[in-house]
């Protein structure tokens, strides 16, 4: 085999498994397809209910902090 | 040749296989799983939903009243698709599931599926983000309350009015809300795309009929400029894979797509590979990338025969591939790979760049490296080009010199035991100096055809 074969057959492999690569990142967003990201500050979010003086309880209540009345 | 028959049979079956597998894969009970998971996306404050019921079909969703401790409705979800079907994206339905609060202010969508070519709709996650808080009262209206996607304004249209329309539908009969008129922009058939591309593939055939080379470059130039810079669109194999899974765009809103796809079947079965030869806006480009390059480089790379013809092999292979993917993933977007349109929409990730410029840089050494080794479209217009109706015809007078063979850019003919020349027309792109340069002008195109094939 010549060397422009060897330099050849190695650009086309390259290309195939780039290629190959492509494809899957296609399959992923055709199984994945983009919804909308969430916009929710969650820094904020608890910042605003630790000063309200409630914290969350049992993943579905809101508990008083001790010795601070919750706000409006 | 026997080989060509059989890649056609295999594609047969690939194709036949895959558009069955598309039509039993299409399991409503798979959806209505899809649509259920997707409900708490849309309402993430509800507590509790419907089953889809009524007219318009909606889930309703409820949540708990801290003041009465009772459930009461908390909004609507709806798919777009289930109102309205008719409103299309450029390559079909696009399923959108709305979620909207009872005072009709839309909380968030959620694309469930759509056929859209990943590359135009890159941007479809911050686009959809832009819905968040309009409510019925908005016009919607593409380029002001809302930015359309670059380079898919038909997919960017068609989601707005789904979804405007959608909601305000059901506002009026599940909400019983006041909602303003819809606004239903008036349609109008771009002639561009009726126009150009019928004058593009006329020139295309008069230069292969008249063996004209600056006809051929006015129409490879014409299809670099139009097809690629200005429409970013092309004949692909994602077209090939749309036609299988029966998604076509609707003809007022891209009449380029069927004027493309059916004068390249007319223009292939009647005088083979016009289109790659003579239109194509990659081929264009590579062509000029290797002329460049040899103009001032002229000792040309020859490879060994045996890793020449066994390379070319590989585009059957992909379009079989990419056509059997899509097919079963019931999506083109698989098909999604073409370099034309990583390159004419600049949209791709980091693996698509390099692809990309290792192709360019193997065009420059190769002629048209794209398309003798790997292209799927030139895969597909070759299997037709076997059949064409004209076909390079070979007089009685060939001295048997070889300079067919030795002008041929593509290498696509050979000699025969007898020393005369055999076309391989799949791979053939009519560039036309076989018959400009043979020395006793014997070679013309005509309905019969002397050469063999090889």
């Amino acid at each position: 085999m010549q060397k422009q074969d060897k330099i050849f057959l190695a650009s086309l492999g390259v290309t195939a498994l780039l290629l190959v690569g492509i494809m899957a990142e296609n399959i992923r967003s055709v199984l994945l397809p983009p919804g909308t990201a969430d916009k929710i500050d969650v820094t904020k979010v608890k910042a605003a209910i630790t000063q309200a003086g409630i914290i969350p309880y049992g993943a579905k209540y809101w508990k008083v902090i001790e010795n601070k009345q919750p706000k409006d | 040749m026997k080989k060509y028959q059989l890649l056609s049979i295999i594609f047969l079956i690939t194709f036949g296989g895959g558009s069955l597998c598309n039509l039993l894969r299409q399991q409503p009970a798979n959806d209505t799983i899809k649509e259920i998971s997707t409900l708490k996306t849309v309402l993430p404050d509800a507590e509790s939903f419907s089953d889809k019921t009524g007219v318009p079909p909606h889930y309703k969703a409820f949540k708990t009243n801290p003041a009465t401790g009772e459930k009461e409705l908390a909004g609507v979800a709806f798919l777009t698709t289930d109102i309205v079907p008719e409103i299309r994206g450029y390559a079909g339905p696009i399923k959108i599931m709305v979620g909207m609060d009872t005072h009709g202010t839309l909380i968030k969508i959620h694309i469930l599926s759509h056929s859209e070519t990943p590359a135009y709709v890159s941007t479809l996650g911050q686009f959809i983000e832009q819905f968040h808080s309009l409510d019925i009262k908005n016009t919607f209206h593409l380029g002001k309350d809302i930015d359309g996607m670059t380079r898919a304004t038909v997919s960017s249209e068609a989601i707005v009015r789904a979804v405007e329309k959608s909601m305000k539908i059901v506002a009026v009969k599940i909400l019983y809300l006041h909602v303003p008129k819809v606004n239903t922009p008036k349609v109008s058939i771009p002639l561009d795309q009726i126009l150009l591309p019928i004058i593009l593939f006329g020139i295309a055939v008069l230069g292969v009929i008249l063996h004209n080379n600056i006809l051929r470059w006015v129409s490879l130039l014409g299809g670099l400029g139009y097809l690629g810079l200005l429409k970013s669109t092309m004949v692909s194999v994602i077209q090939i894979a749309n036609i299988g899974l029966l998604k076509f765009p609707i003809f007022t809103n891209c009449p380029l797509w069927y004027l493309l796809v059916g004068l390249t079947l007319v223009t292939t079965l009647a005088l083979g590979m016009v289109y790659c030869g003579s239109l194509c806006p990659f081929a264009s480009l590579q062509e000029l990338l290797y002329n460049a390059f040899h103009k001032i480089f002229p000792k040309k790379i020859r490879l060994s025969k045996v890793v020449d013809r066994k390379a070319r092999y590989l585009k059957y292979t992909i379009l079989f591939a990419a056509v059997l993917i899509s097919l079963i993933l019931g999506n083109a977007s698989a098909a999604n790979f073409e370099p034309y349109i990583l390159l004419f929409t600049a949209h791709t990730t980091q693996i698509g760049w390099v692809f990309l410029m290792v192709i360019l840089t193997a065009s420059v050494f190769h002629f048209r490296f794209w398309c003798k080794y790997l292209c799927p479209m030139g895969a597909f217009n070759g299997l037709l080009a076997k059949v064409s109706l004209l076909k390079i015809h070979l007089g009685d007078d060939c001295g048997g010199c070889q300079i067919c063979a030795k002008v041929c850019p593509t290498e696509a003919i050979k000699m025969d035991a007898f020393n005369r020349p055999m076309i391989d027309y799949p791979e053939c792109v009519l560039c036309n100096k076989c018959i400009t340069k043979c020395p006793k002008g014997t070679m013309s195109l005509q309905k019969t055809s002397y050469a063999k094939t090889g």
